[in-house]
């Protein structure tokens, strides 16, 4: 019913060049066995790095649902990143990840990508 | 013109330079042999030949210049400096008044306005001890006061202060960063912030950067980027630090509460269990039957059952200490202290325990035969009411839920701290730094009469052509500029129209008298057998130059019967050849044409 975040999120590769799928990865682990919890991933809403969702739509925001169970458990996230309208070049981006349990508790993590400018 | 006095005076200035040159030789040859070892020895004695530059030998111990500086013409300074010195540049502030006041950190005090140029200092290049300079062309008439940057290697122990220094600097410097979102502008900003930050902070002992091992501003690569040296680094710690925020402070955009609101959580839940009189009633019938039930004794003595037992008897002030993380006598922890976020951590880890311990008991009792010993004195009220207590939503599985997740944000934030401090460690390892010292030297390319009459002289020899009298004639003279030049300067570089035009005042060689042969005379030499050039002309080459202007000359008046003569003159174009009086005094007439 609760999460515990065993090694921090990680994105790869990093730095990249975008358009580019990134994979991010972190190790959790719950006190209950096959535990729901929702990865919501945000990046700043005035930049000009986007998420690309499963349906080709630039986004801000973009979720995704994992079982968890009691041991330590490697989750791996793949996420399409392309430049789309804001402020920018940006050089490195701040990507926020909020974990929520099945409780309702949110615990956060992050990780920072680095962006060539083409 | 033999046999006239001027020729006379010719002949006899010559065998006087003669004399003089022969002179001169055998005491210079007298010179080389005594100053031989002595010159052998001197580092920055000149090399022979033209070098291209004005060689000039500084002391920087003296704070001088070996001669008046040249202007107009690269100039390689030589000096020497102590031992382990590791590189020397200079900076220089330029006043047309001898009024300029430099401090011994090299700020230029006077006159108002002035500054130290160029932007950069220029490198010199070092050898051993032995240090050259090479200077652009300086102003004429300008007075300069020089500062030579001295940098020299520290000592392990000064090193490794300043290493401290360095990662507190980063430390304060990244804090104030709120945001890994980054423009290249931004992170120009970012990269300049921490390099002055870190300059100020060397500076402050006396001490410089080391090029190459801090944030490089001028090259236009960003080391915070992609394959840069602190790329890495630096985004570690904004990322740790951002984290450790998100944990801490929370993110109210993204619904995730602060550590300290899951912490006021965390108690009202353990009140909320404290609050159940069943599990009053079953702890007072679990230690009641623990004195004659060894086993129960035993299992009550186990660490997670004594810690939810003294869970479920604590009051306020320790409910509020267990859902801070702490233990009795121990201070509020320091959230940005490792070892106490460690020590939270692990508090939270002995909740955790304590209470998923006091949920398997529960539901052992619960679900535990109505006859069992476990059950005596509970009502069916009381298990209803404890299992409402263990149920997923009830409190007991939402304090444990709580301190579940209090000790992996504390592990988390350990982590946090630890990958900050380490990344931050590693910049300022790699940082270096010098010794600085600072010497000034006054200088001037404005020198006493003797010096600077030959920067606005220069002898003329030439042939000039006269159309209004048909003749020509090869004069001798002098030039006279209306600014110092210097004649080692190239043309092409500076060029101006003062430093090529001059005025020019001579005698002609030959006599431009007519007459004889049965012809009548109209006109004689201003002097004997020399008549006077007036003109000004305008350098093509170094020292090629075109003139005109007048020669002056006497005519004889128009009226036949009138033999006077009088002053006449007819105009003129000449080219001559520009030379070095100063070098034909010094070295002999072959120099005139160097």
């Amino acid at each position: 019913m609760a999460i515990q975040i065993r090694s921090r999120l990680t994105a790869s590769p990093n730095p990249t060049s975008l358009p580019r799928r990134i994979d991010f990865r972190q190790t959790l682990r719950s006190n209950q066995n096959g535990e729901q919890v929702v990865l919501e991933y945000q990046m700043d809403p005035a930049h000009d790095v986007w998420f690309v969702d499963g349906d080709g739509e630039l986004v801000k925001t973009i979720q995704r649902s994992v079982q968890v169970s009691r041991a330590d458990q490697p989750v791996l996230t793949r996420i399409p990143l392309q430049r789309g309208p804001g402020t920018g070049p940006m050089v490195s981006v701040q990507i926020d990840q909020t974990i929520t349990d099945s409780a309702g508790i949110k615990i956060p993590d992050s990780c920072v990508l680095g962006i060539a400018v083409n | 013109m033999a046999g006239s006095p001027y020729s006379d005076g010719l002949c006899s200035g010559f065998r006087a330079l003669r004399r003089g040159l022969l002179l001169g030789g055998a005491l210079a040859v007298a010179l080389v042999f005594l100053a031989g070892p002595a010159a052998a020895q001197d580092p920055c004695a000149p090399p022979a030949g033209d070098t291209g530059f004005a060689e000039v030998s500084v002391n920087l111990n003296a704070g001088t210049f070996n001669q008046v500086l040249p202007f107009d013409v690269p100039v390689r300074v030589c000096g020497t400096v102590p031992a382990g010195t590791t590189s020397v540049a200079v900076r220089y502030v330029v006043s047309r008044k001898a009024d300029i006041s430099i401090d011994d950190r090299c700020n230029v005090t006077a006159p108002p306005g002035a500054r130290l140029q160029p932007e950069r200092a220029i490198s010199g290049r070092l050898d051993g001890t032995t240090f050259r300079v090479i200077l652009p062309p300086l102003e004429a008439q300008r007075y300069y006061a020089f500062c030579f940057l001295r940098r020299a290697k520290v000592s392990d122990d000064v090193a490794a202060k300043f290493k401290s220094v360095a990662g507190d600097v980063l430390d304060k410097g990244l804090a104030a960063v709120t945001s890994a979102d980054m423009t290249a502008a931004q992170s120009l900003k970012l990269r300049t912030d921490l390099y002055n930050r870190l300059a100020a902070a060397a500076s402050a002992d006396d001490l410089a950067l080391t090029g190459g091992t801090v944030f490089d501003l001028t090259s236009g690569y960003d080391e915070l980027l992609g394959t840069g040296k602190f790329h890495g680094q630096v985004l570690k710690v904004l990322n740790a630090q951002h984290g450790a925020d998100r944990i801490v402070a929370g993110d109210p955009r993204q619904g995730v509460k602060a550590l300290g609101e899951l912490q006021l959580d965390l108690k009202e839940a353990l009140k909320a269990v404290q609050a159940s009189d069943a599990l009053k009633r079953l702890v007072d019938q679990l230690e009641k039957n623990a004195q004659t039930d060894s086993t129960l004794q035993e299992m009550l003595a186990s660490r997670n059952f004594k810690a939810a037992l003294a869970l479920v008897r604590a009051d306020d002030e320790q409910l509020s200490m267990i859902a801070q993380g702490r233990e009795p006598g121990e201070p509020v922890a320091d959230l940005t202290d490792p070892s106490q976020v460690t020590a939270m951590a692990s508090h939270y880890d002995d909740t955790s325990s304590a209470l998923s311990g006091l949920a398997a008991l529960i539901r052992k009792v619960v679900e535990s035969p109505p006859a069992s010993s476990l059950r005596a004195g509970l009502s069916d009220g009381d298990v209803a009411a404890l299992r409402a207590l263990i149920d997923p939503s009830g409190p007991l599985a939402k304090a444990e839920n709580l301190a579940f997740t209090l000790s992996g944000l504390a592990q988390n934030l350990q982590t946090e701290i630890a990958e900050r401090s380490t990344a931050l460690n590693a910049m300022a390892e790699v940082m270096r730094v010098e010794a600085t010292g600072v010497e000034g030297v006054d200088g001037s390319t404005t020198g006493s009469f003797a010096t600077t009459q030959s920067n606005y002289v220069s002898a003329d020899a030439g042939i000039l052509f006269a159309p209004g009298l048909s003749e020509s004639a090869s004069y001798i003279g002098m030039n006279f500029y209306t600014r110092p030049v210097n004649k080692d300067a190239d043309l092409r570089q500076f060029g101006d129209f003062r430093r090529r035009f001059a005025f020019t005042l001579g005698l002609t060689v030959q006599s431009l008298a007519d007459g004889g042969n049965g012809t009548t005379q109209t006109r004689q030499d201003l002097f004997g057998s020399q008549s006077l050039v007036l003109g000004a002309g305008l350098r093509v080459t170094s020292s090629f130059r075109l003139s005109a202007g007048a020669v002056v000359f006497k005519k004889k008046d128009s009226d036949p019967l009138v033999s006077k003569y009088g002053l006449g003159a007819s105009y003129y174009f000449s080219i001559s050849f520009d030379l070095n009086v100063a070098r034909a005094f010094q070295g002999g007439l072959g120099n005139l044409f160097k």
